[in-house]
């Protein structure tokens, strides 16, 4: 298991005499889910956790008890340890594999005081996500697959939100159809943010509000399969546009397009920010180029590693990297037109991006 | 029962104010600060995280998370609360459309925000009860807390907050009760529907699709096949569903912050979903939750249960627990039993409490079925 092989390499880099992979049993779209990653599946109680000996010897600690049957059906891990008293389950693993010294905690942000109390009596602990986002940054035939099969179901997303952005359909009821078409084609869960109006501010949950001629209606299509987000940006205006949200959504897939074309292996990440913010600003957009006119241009996705950032902005100072997967995304309110939704998913190559999903980079319109 | 964590609570976010008014949350507010006084508390730290654990500060701002981050509530004896959640500024406006509580604070640190918020009311050095804080917090975040309020006496009133939330208001039962409208729904839709070549994810997103159209803002879904070597309650995958099989499925869902959740157990014939359930299993079911009424306690209604079910029914059941409290959380306080620990005798059942109940039955085709139902005491009462 090259996973495997690869911690206890790192650990015997670092020093380190165990690594526990802990989850929470949430799932973030701006972190990595380290020990879905690492198991090979998403943990669903409220504490989990794989413990590495410096041997490689490999414990899964599954709380609740009941879901260790799914664990040992669903994991490389071959050791399950069913328990409803996660502390204790934890600190016998931890002795059986005769583990000492520094131990190496990954995802220990998401892991609560009262479980990490007697841990860090027992042993030495020490943050190690660094260890898994290492291991992650090479995604493997599988992963590079799975991407792409989110991406079609992002397309699908798309789809029924043109199809039904229609006059009288409520938000809720918009986001259903979305979801429901999504989970139709594979998808195991679904990140869906949108707004509608004549001039949004933001991407939100949606309300009981129906949609009415000339509504702009934008959207944050995010579907998840296995713990891989694809997401695709998009905009649609119920009934004829006025010139001036044309101009300026031609403005943004300007700026996208810029940064797009700057995307490549070895690039630094902040040229997706520096690149959209320079084309905004010399429209005279510059302050709106910052919060609360919009978050970030753009974010990585993968499932141990969400590198090279969760938020890609100007300081961003990691690098693009081959195979990353990044959305760029210009999503920005504009004082003429509100807030509006542009951008695309891309596999980041050695000489450009590679597009994930199909559907046009355009400003839709529906029969009003 | 714990369910597989959504990335994001993405359904209906609504808050009406008109049938869940400012003076609910001020009666609440009132409840708390009564006990607050009692235990000669100056302030009260109500903190949730995630999309499970999030009860404490959705129940006294009504404000809940949607995806896995914190919120924390300050509410002080005397003066008006704060509520921050983890979040940046552009979600401000829509966080306040969903609260009473003015001074709402996006931030990325609660533990910072939390520190400054009681500087400037200056209870850093006050009594301070905790609902929340010690069980859930993130230890980074804790250590960070707990150096800001060294001058603070520290003291646990999760007791108290979970004993005023037990006990629902009219307003909050109906929303309950609508809960359990949208996902009774969608279960007995299923019999009017056929599958053709179903698998377990097509049902789940068609029961989910179901409880969203009618206003679900969070939907969960597991299912179980009996067929199955070692069965257990799981998250739907891509098995094919076939004739001749039984299959139970547990949804919950909520509306307007309240949860409800039910168990029902079908027969796969024909390519359609066939209900097992008939009216010897339905008086029985009936007769047994009759117990749950004021002047019996937890423990004893779970004994009673336990008893009527019988020992191997009994023991499909027990893993997952007979029950317990529901409300702004799908599981909170009081929990009816919990495997290797003791039955809870000393906790009154009360009118208004909501509780999610699950129980096994014998079934002459099956063997056994698996009933689940959210139950109001007033109603059984």
């Amino acid at each position: 298991m090259k996973k495997l092989d690869e911690a206890v390499r790192l650990m015997a880099e670092q020093g380190l005499g165990g690594l526990i992979v802990y989850s929470n049993g949430t799932v973030n779209i701006l972190r990595a889910s380290y020990l879905q990653y690492f198991a090979g599946f998403a943990l669903m109680g409220p504490n989990n956790a794989a413990v590495v000996s410096p041997t490689g010897e490999v414990v899964l600690v599954v709380e609740p008890a009941w879901d260790a049957r799914r664990a040992m059906r669903r994991s490389w891990i071959g050791d399950v340890r069913a328990t409803n008293d996660f502390p204790e389950a934890l600190r016998t693993v931890i002795q059986s594999l005769g583990i000492d010294g520094t131990v190496g905690l990954v995802g220990g942000s998401e892991m609560p005081h009262w479980v990490y109390e007697p841990l860090y009596k027992q042993v030495q602990v020490r943050p190690a996500d660094d260890i898994i986002d290492t291991i992650a940054r090479t995604k493997s035939a599988e992963e590079l697959a799975l991407a792409r099969k989110v991406a079609a179901i992002a397309d699908i997303g798309f789809e029924a939100l043109h199809r039904f952005s229609r006059v009288g359909v409520r938000e809720y009821e918009l986001v259903a159809e979305m979801e429901y078409a999504m989970r139709c084609a594979g998808a195991d869960d679904n990140f869906i943010l949108m707004s509608s109006g004549s001039h949004n501010t933001a991407l939100r949950n949606p309300t009981d509000r129906r949609l009415t001629p000339g509504d702009i209606v934008i959207g944050e299509i995010t579907p998840v399969c296995q713990g891989q987000f694809i997401q695709l940006c998009r905009t649609v205006v119920i009934g004829e546009p006025n010139p001036v949200l044309v101009e300026k959504y031609d403005l943004l897939i300007r700026a996208w397009l810029a940064a797009v074309g700057r995307v490549k292996a070895h690039e630094p990440a902040s040229v997706i920010a520096s690149t959209i913010d320079g084309i905004l600003s010399g429209a005279g957009y510059a302050r709106y180029c910052q919060p609360p006119y919009m978050r970030t241009r753009g974010h990585g996705f993968g499932i141990g590693s969400v590198a090279p950032g969760a938020t890609l902005d100007r300081e961003t100072t990691s690098p693009l990297l081959e195979n990353q997967v990044v959305v760029v995304h210009p999503n920005q309110y504009l004082p003429e037109t509100g807030y509006l939704a542009c951008g695309e998913t891309y596999l980041v190559g050695a000489s450009g991006a590679e597009r994930l999903s199909r559907t046009e980079t355009k400003l839709y319109v529906n029969e009003a | 029962m714990q369910t597989l964590q959504p990335t994001l609570r993405l359904g209906r976010d609504v808050w009406d104010s008109a049938s869940m008014p400012v003076s609910e949350f001020r009666t609440r507010a009132d409840a708390l600060r009564a006990e607050m006084t009692r235990s000669g508390l100056d302030a009260l730290l109500l903190y949730g995280n995630g999309l499970d654990e999030c009860g404490y500060p959705a129940y006294i701002s009504n404000y809940t998370t949607k995806l896995p981050f914190a919120a924390l509530v300050i509410l002080p004896r005397e003066g008006e609360p704060v509520l921050m959640f983890q979040g940046s500024t552009r979600g401000q406006a829509a966080a306040q459309a969903t609260t009473w509580i003015e001074d709402l604070r996006p931030c990325w640190d609660i533990a910072e925000t939390c520190s400054a918020a009681l500087a400037e009311k200056d209870l850093l050095g006050a009594t301070l009860g905790f609902a929340g804080v010690r069980r859930l917090m993130p230890y980074d975040q804790w250590q960070k807390l707990s150096a800001a309020i060294v001058g603070a006496k520290r003291v646990d009133a999760e007791a108290f907050v979970d004993k005023l939330r037990a006990v629902k208001s009219d307003r909050e039962i109906a929303r309950v009760r609508r809960a359990s409208r949208i996902i009774l729904g969608a279960l007995d839709s299923l019999e009017a529907t056929g599958f053709r070549a179903a698998n377990e994810s097509l049902v789940a997103a068609r029961l989910i699709h179901d409880a969203r159209v009618q206003g679900a803002e969070d939907v969960r879904v597991l299912i179980a096949r009996p067929r199955e070597q070692g069965w257990s309650f799981r998250p739907p995958e891509d098995f094919a569903i076939g004739n001749g099989e039984t299959v139970i499925f547990h949804m919950a869902a909520s509306w307007e912050r309240y949860w409800s959740e039910a168990v029902r157990s079908f027969a796969v014939e024909s390519e359609s979903f066939e209900a097992l359930w008939n009216e010897t299993q339905e008086r029985q079911f009936q007769t047994m939750i009759s117990n749950l009424r004021p002047g019996r306690s937890v423990g004893e209604f779970a004994r009673i249960a336990e008893r009527e079910m019988g020992p191997a029914n009994a023991a499909l059941i027990h893993e997952y627990g007979i029950g317990n409290g529901i409300g702004v959380t799908a599981r909170e306080w009081p929990v009816f039993s919990a495997p290797s620990e003791p039955l809870p005798h000393d906790i009154a059942i009360e009118r208004g409490m909501c509780f999610s109940i699950r129980l096994a039955l014998p079934d002459a085709r099956t063997g056994f079925v698996i009933r689940g139902d959210t139950v109001i005491v007033d109603d059984v009462a």
